[in-house]
């Protein structure tokens, strides 16, 4: 029984990771969880060292294609582990119904702005080449080779505090934050928004994973074998995003980012 | 491929590799010789969550090299943040 749960679950985190840029978290805790009886602190800790693990290895694949974009992850990491840091701060004052409360409002401005821009024109890549940086970056989609520019970076910057902060607290994967603010602030076409995520959620999940190996909370077993299921799951999940649309690809992430609100508010 | 690129695609390939070479031999020695099994597990959950330690200081070191002094510093300010989360338990 266990190893079954193991391999749907590893398969279906890695899957959804590397195809959304998504730690996978908000599938491994509530199926440990909930299948296996495993206590929610444990949870937290295994699922911490999946999400690296997803993470590494959807950086790993798409970096061939130019969908990490190294220098931005790295800036935007600084802000989100130092987000991460005060946020946990925080919520030891702040009672956590009003940090729901403020990643509902985030969640939603952002959805809103996903869905609007699903029916608005696509952005104009070229004219937002006009304003070069050293982020500016090429990646391959679908055998064409597409450059962006990304925008407004001292905003996406602050924002990643504020992702950082949420995450923090709630224990919500960055990705779902982190993968709007790239994505409607900065103009970057959603694939190299999720592989630059991807990068992103290397260090903040790593970090944590580490606190929590130190103390001793995580289960070594179950993660052995979710690392060794993820790899089939990352591996299809980069096969289908070569393939997908942008428009499918933002149609998908809304879902998620609705599924784990609903979660939040009927929780 | 820019050189960044490279490096961290090989340095995380090779770092992978290990953690599931670890995990794949601690499965099966955890049906085979279950007394063995402890050590490759735990080694390899060890190798996956230092991994980004370890990506951190090859960064530092290859934009130092590159004399990019602004990314040297935002990957050594990011090692900075981790370190201070891992030390005092942050996220727990």
């Amino acid at each position: 029984m266990e190893i079954i749960v193991y391999a749907l679950v590893g398969v279906y985190a890695g899957f959804a990771g590397s195809l959304l840029g998504i730690g996978g978290g908000v599938i491994v805790v509530p199926a440990l969880v909930g299948f296996l009886g495993v206590p929610i602190h444990n949870a937290i800790a295994t699922s911490l060292v999946t999400n690296t693990a997803v993470s590494v290895l959807s950086v790993i694949r798409k970096t061939d294609n130019g969908l990490v974009n190294i220098p931005l992850g790295l800036l935007l990491s600084i802000t989100t582990v130092m987000g991460v840091l005060v946020g946990v701060r925080a919520g030891r004052i702040l009672p956590p119904s009003l940090l729901e409360g403020c990643f509902l409002v985030f969640a939603a401005v952002m959805c809103a702005s996903m869905i609007r821009k699903l029916f608005a024109k696509p952005d104009n890549l070229e004219e937002l080449l006009k304003n070069k940086s050293i982020f500016t970056q090429s990646f391959k989609d679908r055998g064409k080779t597409v450059t962006y520019s990304p925008q407004k970076t001292p905003l996406s910057l602050f924002l990643s505090v504020f992702a950082g902060m949420i995450s923090g607290v709630l224990g919500v994967g960055g990705g779902v934050l982190q993968i709007p603010i790239l994505n409607t602030i900065s103009k970057i076409p959603l694939k190299p928004a999720g592989g630059t995520s991807n990068l992103i959620i290397v260090f903040t999940s790593g970090a944590a994973a580490l606190s929590y190996f130190r103390s001793g909370h995580t289960l070594l077993e179950p993660a052995a074998h979710l690392i060794v299921w993820l790899c089939l799951g990352v591996w299809l999940g980069t096969k289908v995003l070569d393939r997908v649309n942008d428009k499918a690809l933002a149609i998908l992430f809304v879902a998620v980012m609705l599924l784990v609100s609903l979660k939040m508010v009927f929780k | 491929m820019s050189t960044e690129n490279k490096v961290v695609k090989y340095t995380f390939s090779i770092g992978f590799s290990l953690t599931l070479l670890c995990a794949a031999a601690g499965i099966i020695l955890s049906y085979l010789a279950p007394s063995f099994a402890q050590f490759w597990i735990t080694l390899s959950v060890a190798v996956i969550i230092a991994l980004p330690i370890v990506m951190l200081f090859i960064l530092v070191l290859v934009y130092i090299k590159q004399k990019n002094y602004l990314f040297a510093f935002a990957a050594a300010a990011i090692l900075l943040a981790v370190s201070i989360e891992v030390i005092t338990g942050a996220s727990q």
